[in-house]
C-alpha cells in the first residue's frame, strides 16, 4: 500500500552546503498496519513522513501509494492526494485560534461540494471520534493542550482519510492526554486506517496493536 | 503638451493608462520568472527539480489571471473612454472618429481583442498543464507566455502612442465617413448581402466541423468567421440596430442609446472564438463541442435579433 | 464555492482586527475621491441644465480684437433667416463697485416679451410684472444679496452710470435658490434701466441670441450667420458645452494636489497590505496547505478576501462621500471647486450619481489593491512545506 524504494533526500542550504537526510531508504507498509518510526532527532523520520504526505519530493527514488507514483504529482494532484488520502498530525497546534473547534474543521470540508447537512454530519462524527464533541462551540484559544491536540485529530480525520501520519504527536502532551491519543489511534486502526507514527516516546513501546517498528539512524533504515 | 493635458484630464483615459501600465509592470515580473524557468528547464529533470520550477510558475499563472480580469475591465473602459473623449475632438461623434483619428487606432482595438482571447487560452493551458500527468504543457505554456507578453507590450505601446496622438484641434471624420455609406465592395468584389450569406454559411460550417471533430478546419473557420463577423456587424447588422441604412459603425452599438448591446455582442464573439480555439488546442470532446455550439449560437442570435425583429415588424428591409 | 465563501466570511469576521487599519484608510481615501467626483458631477449637471435652456447661437460685434455694442438692426436680418425661431437683443454688462473691487452682472430684461432663456421665462411667469415695473426695481442673486447686506444696502442701491447721473434702484426680490451657481452675482432689471446704467446707446444691444427650430439645420444656419457680417464672433451652444466639459475634467493644479495625496495614501495602503500578508497570514496559509489546498486555491482565496475588504471600504467610502456632499454641502472641499474671485457662493449641490466615474474609481482603487498582494501570498504558498510543519 505504501512502498518506498531507494529513497534519497539531499537538502542544500543557501551557502550551497548539502546534507543528506535520507540514504537509500526502502520500506513497505501494508494496508491497515500501524507502524512506528523510531529514531533520535535529526534521524530523518520527519523527512520520511513529509515524503509520504507529498509535502516534499525525494531527490531520488520511488514512492508508491496505492500503486500510484506520488513523486511525479503536480501541485494539483498532490493537493488532492493530501486532501483525500492523508491526515497529518504534528506536535504543534496549527489551528485558527479565533474560530471554534467545529469551525476549525471547515478548511478540510469546503474543498468539496457538500450540503450543509453533510458538513454538519461529518464534523460531528469526527468530533465524537476524537472525543472533543463537548467543546464543539468553544473557541480554540480557550482550550488546553490536550484538547487542542484532539481538535487537530478531529480535523485530520474529518475527511475519512486512509493514511494517518503522526509526527511526534505526544511531544507536547502530558501522560493522560498521551494515553488518550493512543486510544484514538487504536480506534482508528480498528476502522481500517493505516497509521504511521514517528516518535521516540517510550509509551508506544511494546503495544500489541503496533504491527511494525522501523529504526532510522542518520537517514538509514536499520 | 497642451493636448496631453487635455487628454489626461479625461479621468477615463488617465485610469486606462495608469492601470495598463501597472498591469504591464506585473507582467514584466512574470516575464522574468518565465525566462528563468525556461532557462532552468530540463526535459529529464527529476521530480524534485520539476517541483521547484512548478512553484515558480504559480506566480506566472496568478499574474496572468488577474491581468486578464484587468484587461477585460480595461477593454470596456477603453470603449467608454474613447466615447467620452469624442466630445472633445472636433468632428468625432462617437468612438469611431476617435479611433480613426489616433495613430494605429484600429490596429490597437484589434490587438486588444486578440490579446483577451489569447490570455484566456493561456489560462486554459495552465489549468490543463497542472491537471495533467507530468506537466504535459509546461514548456509550451512558457513559450506561449513569451509571445503573449510581446503582444501585450506592443498593445501598451500602441495605446500610449494612440492617446498621445489624439488632437483636440484637427477635425476628424465621423463614422458615416469612415465606414462610407456607399461602400459595397468587400472580399473578392462581393457585396454586403453576399458577405452576410457567407457569414452565416461559415457559422454552419463551424457547427459541422465541431461535430465532425475536424480541428484544423475549425481553426481556419474561426479566424475567417472573426473577419466576416466584423464586416457583417459594421456594414449590415449595425444598420438594423440603428434603424438607419447609412449609419454603419462598430462603436455606437456600445452606447447607452442602444442599451449597451455592443458589449454583449462583442463579449459573445470573444467567448465563442475562445471556445473554438480551446477545442482546436486540446480536443473536441462532447463538453467542448456543446460549449462551442452554444457560444456561437448565442452570438448569432444576438446580432440577428434586431434584423429579424425589424423585418417582422416592418415587413421590409433597409 | 458557497462553502468556501462561508468559511471566508467566518475568517473575515473573526480576524477583523487585522483588516481594520486598511479598511479605515481605504474608506477615507475613497470618500475623498468620491466627494470630488460627486461635486464635479453635480456642478456639471447644473451647468447642463442651464445650458439646455440657453440660446443656440450668440452673436457678438467683434472688430480688431475688441468687443463692441451690436447694432439692433441685425435682429431683423437674422429673423429673415429660414429656420431661426426667435431672436433677441440682450442688454447686459458688468457694473463695478470700486470701494470693494467687486463686479455685478446686470441683465436687462424685457418683461413683456417671451424670453429665449427658459430660466428667465420661468422667473417672469412668477413675477407680478406691473408691480415690479411700477418703480425702478431689481431682482438680485444670492451672492449680490450677501454683499448688499454686508455693506448695509438693504432697501436700494444707487448706481453710477457713465453719464455721471445717479440711478437709485430698489431691491425687489432675490432669485429662487434652486440653482444659484450661474445666477449668483446677477442683477435683473428692466431693459431701459439697464441700458441707462450700462451706458448702451439706443439702436444697439450688447449681443444677439438666436434659437432655431430644427437642430439638424444647426450647421447651415451657423454658416449663414458667419457670412452675414464679417465683424462678428459667433458662440455656439456646443462651444460652451465643450468649454465646461474641459473645465470639469479636473484641470488645474488643485486636482494635481488631490491626486498626489491620493497616490501617496494608496501606496501606503499597498505597502501595509504587502507587509501584513507577510506577518499575519503565514499561519493561515500553512494550515490550508497542510490540509490539502492547492497553491492556486489559496491565492484565489486570499484575493477574494482582500477584494471583499476593498469592496466594502469602497461602498462605505462612497456612502460617506454622498452624505458629505449632498447632505452636509461639502464644507472645505467645495471652496476648491467654487473659488469664485467675485462673490461668495453657497450652492446646495444637486444630487447626482455619476455611475461611470464611480466605476472608474472602483477600478483605480480595487484592481491595483489585488495585484499588490499576489506576490507576497504566492511566496508564502510556495515555501517549503516541510520547513513549515516542524
Amino acid at each position: 500500500m505504501i512502498k518506498l524504494k531507494n529513497i534519497n533526500k539531499i537538502f542544500t542550504d543557501n551557502n550551497q552546503q548539502s546534507f543528506q537526510a535520507l540514504k537509500n531508504l526502502s520500506l513497505e507498509i501494508q494496508k491497515n498496519e500501524c507502524v512506528l518510526l523510531h529514531g533520535s532527532s535529526g534521524s530523518g523520520k520527519t523527512t520520511l513522513l513529509h515524503i509520504i504526505a507529498s509535502l516534499m519530493k525525494p531527490s531520488d527514488g520511488l514512492v508508491e501509494v496505492n500503486n500510484k507514483n506520488i513523486v511525479s504529482f503536480s501541485d494539483y494532484h498532490a493537493s488532492i492526494y493530501r486532501h483525500k488520502t492523508i491526515a497529518y498530525i504534528t506536535q504543534s497546534f496549527y489551528l485558527f485560534d479565533a474560530l471554534s473547534v467545529e469551525q476549525n474543521l471547515l478548511p478540510c470540508l469546503v474543498l468539496e461540494t457538500l450540503t450543509p447537512l453533510e458538513i454538519e454530519q461529518k464534523i460531528s462524527q469526527a468530533l465524537s471520534l476524537a472525543n472533543i464533541a463537548h467543546k464543539a462551540k468553544q473557541k480554540v484559544s480557550t482550550l488546553s493542550g490536550g484538547e487542542k491536540q484532539r481538535c487537530i485529530i478531529a480535523r485530520a480525520i474529518v475527511n475519512n482519510p486512509e493514511i494517518i501520519l503522526c509526527d511526534e504527536p505526544t511531544a507536547n502532551l502530558d501522560k493522560e492526554n498521551s494515553l488518550h491519543f493512543m486510544e484514538v489511534m487504536k480506534k482508528l486502526k480498528k476502522r481500517g486506517k493505516t497509521i504511521v507514527i514517528a516518535t521516540h516516546d517510550p509509551i508506544f513501546h511494546n503495544l500489541e496493536w503496533v504491527d511494525k517498528t522501523f529504526y532510522i539512524k542518520d537517514g538509514y533504515l536499520e | 503638451m497642451d493636448t496631453l493635458n487635455e487628454i489626461l484630464s479625461s479621468p477615463a483615459i488617465s485610469l486606462e493608462l495608469f492601470l495598463s501600465t501597472f498591469v504591464l509592470f506585473f507582467l514584466s515580473i512574470a516575464l522574468y520568472f518565465s525566462v528563468y524557468i525556461l532557462l532552468k528547464y530540463k526535459k529529464d529533470a527529476t521530480s524534485s527539480q520539476q517541483y521547484e520550477l512548478e512553484k515558480k510558475s504559480f506566480l506566472l499563472s496568478s499574474i496572468v489571471k488577474i491581468s486578464l480580469i484587468v484587461y477585460i475591465f480595461l477593454f470596456g473602459l477603453f470603449a467608454f473612454s474613447i466615447d467620452d473623449v469624442s466630445a472633445l475632438i472636433p468632428g468625432a461623434m462617437c468612438g469611431a472618429g476617435v479611433v480613426g483619428s489616433g495613430e494605429f487606432g484600429t490596429s490597437l482595438v484589434a490587438l486588444k481583442f486578440i490579446a483577451i482571447i489569447l490570455s484566456m487560452l493561456w489560462i486554459s493551458i495552465d489549468i490543463q498543464d497542472q491537471k495533467g500527468e507530468n506537466f504535459p504543457y509546461f514548456q509550451k505554456k512558457l513559450y506561449f507566455f513569451l509571445f503573449l507578453y510581446f503582444l501585450l507590450f506592443l498593445t501598451w505601446l500602441l495605446e500610449v502612442n494612440f492617446f498621445m496622438s489624439l488632437s483636440m484641434e484637427e477635425p476628424v471624420l465621423c463614422c458615416s465617413n469612415i465606414y462610407k455609406a456607399d461602400t459595397n465592395s468587400f472580399l473578392f468584389g462581393m457585396d454586403i448581402v453576399e458577405v452576410v450569406v457567407l457569414f452565416y454559411a461559415t457559422y454552419l460550417s463551424i457547427l459541422i466541423s465541431t461535430y465532425l471533430q475536424k480541428r484544423t478546419l475549425l481553426f481556419f473557420l474561426s479566424i475567417v468567421f472573426l473577419y466576416l463577423a466584423y464586416i457583417s456587424i459594421v456594414y449590415f447588422f449595425s444598420t438594423y440596430i440603428y434603424e438607419l441604412p447609412t449609419h454603419k459603425c462598430p462603436y455606437c452599438i456600445l452606447s447607452k442609446e442602444y442599451y449597451f448591446i455592443g458589449y454583449f455582442i462583442y463579449a459573445s464573439l470573444i467567448i465563442a472564438t475562445y471556445y473554438a480555439l480551446y477545442g482546436v488546442m486540446f480536443s473536441l470532446k462532447t463538453k467542448t463541442q456543446k460549449k462551442i455550439v452554444i457560444a456561437y449560437s448565442v452570438f448569432i442570435f444576438l446580432i440577428s435579433l434586431k434584423y429579424i425583429y425589424y423585418y417582422l415588424i416592418n415587413n421590409t428591409l433597409l | 464555492m458557497l462553502n468556501k465563501f462561508h468559511f471566508l466570511l467566518l475568517l473575515l469576521i473573526n480576524y477583523r482586527k487585522k483588516h481594520i487599519a486598511i479598511f479605515f484608510l481605504s474608506t477615507m481615501l475613497v470618500a475623498i475621491l468620491a466627494s470630488v467626483l460627486f461635486i464635479s458631477s453635480s456642478l456639471q449637471k447644473d451647468i447642463n441644465i442651464t445650458l439646455e435652456q440657453q440660446a443656440d447661437f450668440t452673436v457678438q460685434h467683434f472688430r480688431a480684437g475688441h468687443l463692441l455694442d451690436t447694432p439692433s438692426s441685425w435682429i431683423d436680418e437674422y429673423l429673415n433667416i429660414p429656420g431661426v425661431a426667435n431672436v433677441e437683443g440682450r442688454i447686459y454688462g458688468m457694473h463695478y463697485y470700486e470701494p470693494k473691487e467687486q463686479y455685478f452682472m446686470i441683465i436687462g430684461v424685457d418683461f413683456y416679451d417671451k424670453q429665449i432663456v427658459k430660466g428667465m421665462q420661468e422667473l417672469i411667469e412668477n413675477l407680478d410684472v406691473e408691480k415690479f415695473l411700477a418703480k425702478k426695481n431689481m431682482i438680485i442673486g444670492a451672492g449680490v444679496k450677501d454683499f448688499f447686506d454686508k455693506y448695509s444696502y438693504t432697501k436700494y442701491y444707487t448706481f453710477r452710470p457713465p453719464d455721471r447721473s445717479k440711478e437709485k434702484v430698489y431691491i425687489y426680490d432675490e432669485f429662487p435658490k434652486e440653482s444659484t451657481i450661474l445666477t449668483n452675482d446677477m442683477i435683473i432689471m428692466d431693459k431701459p434701466l439697464a441700458r441707462k446704467i450700462l451706458g448702451i446707446k439706443d439702436g444697439f444691444v450688447t449681443d444677439i441670441i438666436l434659437k432655431i427650430t430644427n437642430q439638424n439645420e444647426y450647421q447651415k444656419i451657423y454658416e449663414k450667420l458667419i457670412v452675414s457680417h464679417f465683424d462678428t464672433r459667433i458662440i455656439t451652444k456646443k462651444d460652451i458645452a465643450k468649454h465646461y466639459k474641459k473645465l470639469f475634467n479636473y484641470k488645474g493644479g488643485i486636482f494635481m494636489v488631490l491626486y498626489i495625496v491620493a497616490i501617496v495614501t494608496f501606496l501606503l495602503i499597498l505597502y501595509q497590505r504587502y507587509s501584513m500578508v507577510q506577518n499575519s497570514d503565514v499561519k493561515e496559509i500553512n494550515i490550508l496547505r497542510s490540509v490539502g489546498w492547492q497553491v492556486n486555491e489559496i491565492i484565489s482565496f486570499k484575493l477574494l478576501e482582500n477584494f471583499i475588504v476593498a469592496f466594502v471600504a469602497y461602498i462605505v467610502g462612497v456612502i460617506f462621500a454622498y452624505i458629505y456632499v449632498f447632505f452636509l454641502g461639502a464644507p472645505v472641499l467645495r471652496n476648491i471647486f467654487l473659488g469664485s474671485a467675485n462673490l461668495q457662493i453657497h450652492p446646495s449641490f444637486i444630487a447626482v450619481v455619476p455611475t461611470s466615474e464611480l466605476i472608474i474609481l472602483f477600478g483605480i482603487f480595487v484592481l491595483p489593491f489585488l495585484l499588490a498582494i499576489v506576490i507576497p501570498v504566492w511566496r508564502l504558498c510556495v515555501r517549503d512545506m516541510s520547513e513549515v510543519l516542524r
